[in-house]
Formats: C-alpha cells, sequence, structure tokens
C-alpha cells in the first residue's frame, strides 16, 4: 500500500493523504504527514 | 392502401402505411411518425417480451477490473460538457474496504488527470472528482450525512452487511450529475442514491480544471493501477453515461423502482454508451471503446 500526501486545496489551505490514490484523510500537510507516519509504523 | 384489418401485419406494411422513411422502422419512431407518443417500454407493444437483465458484473477486491480504451474520445470532462453516470452496485466486502468503483481519463499512465468515482470506508464517504493536473474539483457525500437517501443511520462502512437503503437482491442505483458550468464543485455535482439526491455535502474543492479527452476508463480499479488497495470489492450492473445532465424523471425512470433495466427501458436520450454485462463481456453498447476484462467474472442475477 503506498501513502501520499497532496494539496487537496490549490490554495494548500487543506491537504489529504492517499492511500492507493484513493483520499483518505484530510487536514493541515503536517497532519496528513503525522497520519501516513502513523500508519506506516 | 390502408392496413389489413385481420390476419398478420409487419413491420414494413406499418411503415408503408405511414410513409415514413426507409430506414426508420422502429416501433417508437414510427409510433412518433404517426403523432402518438412514444412508448416507454417496448413492452408495451404486444409480442414483445420485456427487457430481461440476466448478467452482472463481479469485481472481487483484488485486481480485478474492466478497462477500455479508444483513439476517438467519446466524451471529454472538462469546465463546459456536462455528464451523467449512472450504476448499479453492490457491495460484497465484509471487511472495511476502499472502492474505486468507475474512471474516465486520458492516460493509464497516472491518477493526475481524470473524472472517478469512489468510496472511501474510514470516513463513509463517496467521492465524486474531476482531478487535471493534480487539481481537484471535487464533492464528497457522508453516507451517513444523507441518511433518509442512504438508509445510513451511523457512519460504519459500506459493506455486504451494511449496504444502506437497496432492492431486495442487494443492488443500489447511484446516479452521479456534472454540471460542467458551475464554479462550485458543490453545485456541480449532485448524486442520486436509488433516484433521491443526497443534498449533504462532507467537503468540497473548487480547484482548477483543464480538459480530459475521456480515451480510457476502468471500472472497479484505478486508471493506472492493476492491484491497489482501492480495488473496489463489489458487483456492477447497467454503467450509462450520458453527455448531459439526466433530468429527475430520468434519474426515476433508470431507478425504475428497484427493477435494474438498460436505457431502452429507460432513458436513453444523450446516451454515450452502457455497460449491460449481457452478452458476458465487457463490451459497452455503443462500442465506444475497445474493453476487456481482467479477472473479475460476469455473474447471473
Amino acid at each position: 500500500m503506498e501513502y501520499s500526501v497532496e494539496k487537496y486545496h490549490d490554495d494548500g489551505s487543506v491537504w489529504e493523504v492517499l492511500e492507493d490514490d484513493i483520499p483518505v484523510f484530510w487536514g493541515t500537510q503536517a497532519e496528513c504527514q503525522a497520519h501516513v507516519d502513523n500508519l506506516s509504523e | 392502401m390502408a392496413l389489413q384489418s385481420s390476419g398478420q401485419i409487419s413491420l414494413n406494411d406499418i411503415k408503408t402505411e405511414l410513409g415514413a422513411a426507409s430506414t426508420d422502422v422502429s416501433l417508437r419512431a414510427m409510433s412518433s411518425t404517426a403523432g402518438k407518443a412514444a412508448p416507454d417500454a417496448i413492452s408495451e407493444f404486444y409480442g414483445y417480451a420485456n427487457y430481461s437483465n440476466v448478467k452482472f458484473y463481479a469485481n472481487d477486491g483484488t485486481g480485478d477490473y474492466i478497462s477500455g480504451s479508444t483513439g476517438s474520445a467519446p466524451f471529454t470532462i472538462n469546465s463546459t460538457q456536462d455528464l451523467t453516470i449512472s450504476m448499479w452496485v453492490r457491495p460484497q466486502n465484509t471487511a472495511d474496504q476502499n472502492h474505486l468503483m468507475i474512471n474516465f481519463s486520458n492516460t493509464t499512465a497516472n491518477g493526475n488527470n481524470r473524472l472517478f468515482i469512489s468510496y472511501t470506508a474510514n470516513v463513509n464517504r463517496i467521492i465524486t472528482r474531476v482531478r487535471t493536473n493534480s487539481s481537484n474539483f471535487d464533492r464528497q457525500f457522508a453516507l451517513h450525512d444523507n441518511s433518509t437517501q442512504t438508509g445510513f443511520s451511523s457512519s460504519t462502512a459500506w459493506s455486504k452487511t451494511n449496504r444502506g437503503n437497496a432492492n431486495a437482491a442487494g443492488w443500489i442505483n447511484l446516479t452521479v450529475t456534472y454540471d460542467a458550468s458551475q464554479s462550485a464543485a458543490e453545485a456541480a455535482f449532485k448524486l442520486y442514491w436509488n433516484g433521491s439526491e443526497c443534498t449533504s455535502t462532507a467537503a468540497s474543492a473548487n480547484g482548477s480544471r483543464g480538459s480530459i479527452a475521456a480515451t480510457n476508463y476502468k471500472i472497479g480499479e484505478n486508471i493506472h493501477s492493476t492491484n491497489s488497495a482501492g480495488n473496489a470489492f463489489m458487483d456492477f450492473d447497467e454503467i450509462k453515461v450520458y453527455d448531459r445532465i439526466i433530468s429527475g424523471s430520468a434519474i426515476t425512470s433508470i431507478y425504475n423502482s428497484g427493477v435494474i433495466a438498460d436505457s431502452t427501458q429507460t432513458s436513453s436520450t444523450n446516451l454515450v454508451t452502457e455497460w449491460t454485462f449481457e452478452n458476458s463481456n465487457a463490451a459497452d453498447s455503443n462500442s465506444r471503446y475497445s474493453s476487456s476484462i481482467t479477472g473479475g467474472t460476469i455473474g447471473t442475477h
């Protein structure tokens, strides 16, 4: 399973986590990265 | 010469009597020529059986998909072309599962340019999105926030044992309309669950949109993937694409009180194509794409 963090809104106000390219989580960039880090542990 | 009053008459006899065009011999067309209201169902004519829906497509959540491509895109995804995608689905997962239901794109190399309809289990949302150059134009519908339409009273994920409002066999009709000229995704996308509009929005994004020629499609899997975690574990039937926003009455007609039917019995105006699976393959009815099934199977109702 691959995770990526990308902008959800173009202006970067909301980011999202993609799990094999399906959106699964939304938040700030830091929150999204932390979500991925937790999933990877 | 008037039609004979007894015995058998042929379609050609009716055509001649009406003076209809030589190529215009369908019952519906000739009914219209005769100044009568066009029938909604071929079954209105004696001797013609109702459309019988026998087959469906089963995608088992592990590496299955239908894919297709064409050199000439039957429609374009942009900010001017209205679209409607309607399909019958039946979740078969027992554990939480994301489902990439359908996507159209100009490439299979990546997922950066596509129109997709997916489901995300952990938030219990159906996502409708046009994504161009990695920019998102998107509206999301939480099933539990649209409980009247979906039948979901909690955020427990969509599954075989928690399908929500469905027909007796577990099928749900999803119809998504895309009003391309709307600048706000919340206004552009509408989702109808069994013909009833889901009006509550969980999230939306109004990213910029380019133009995507729909030369490729995939059902049950990401356009650029072959065995992703979002491989749909569900059955599909009567997938229809229209290049217009179909009317409320057409949406009701497609739902057909829970009876799955093809476009000839529901709504065929501006139909781009549809997948009925009645020929036990992935071919679409108007031959817009060259298609194949990978892994999945054709089931019988």
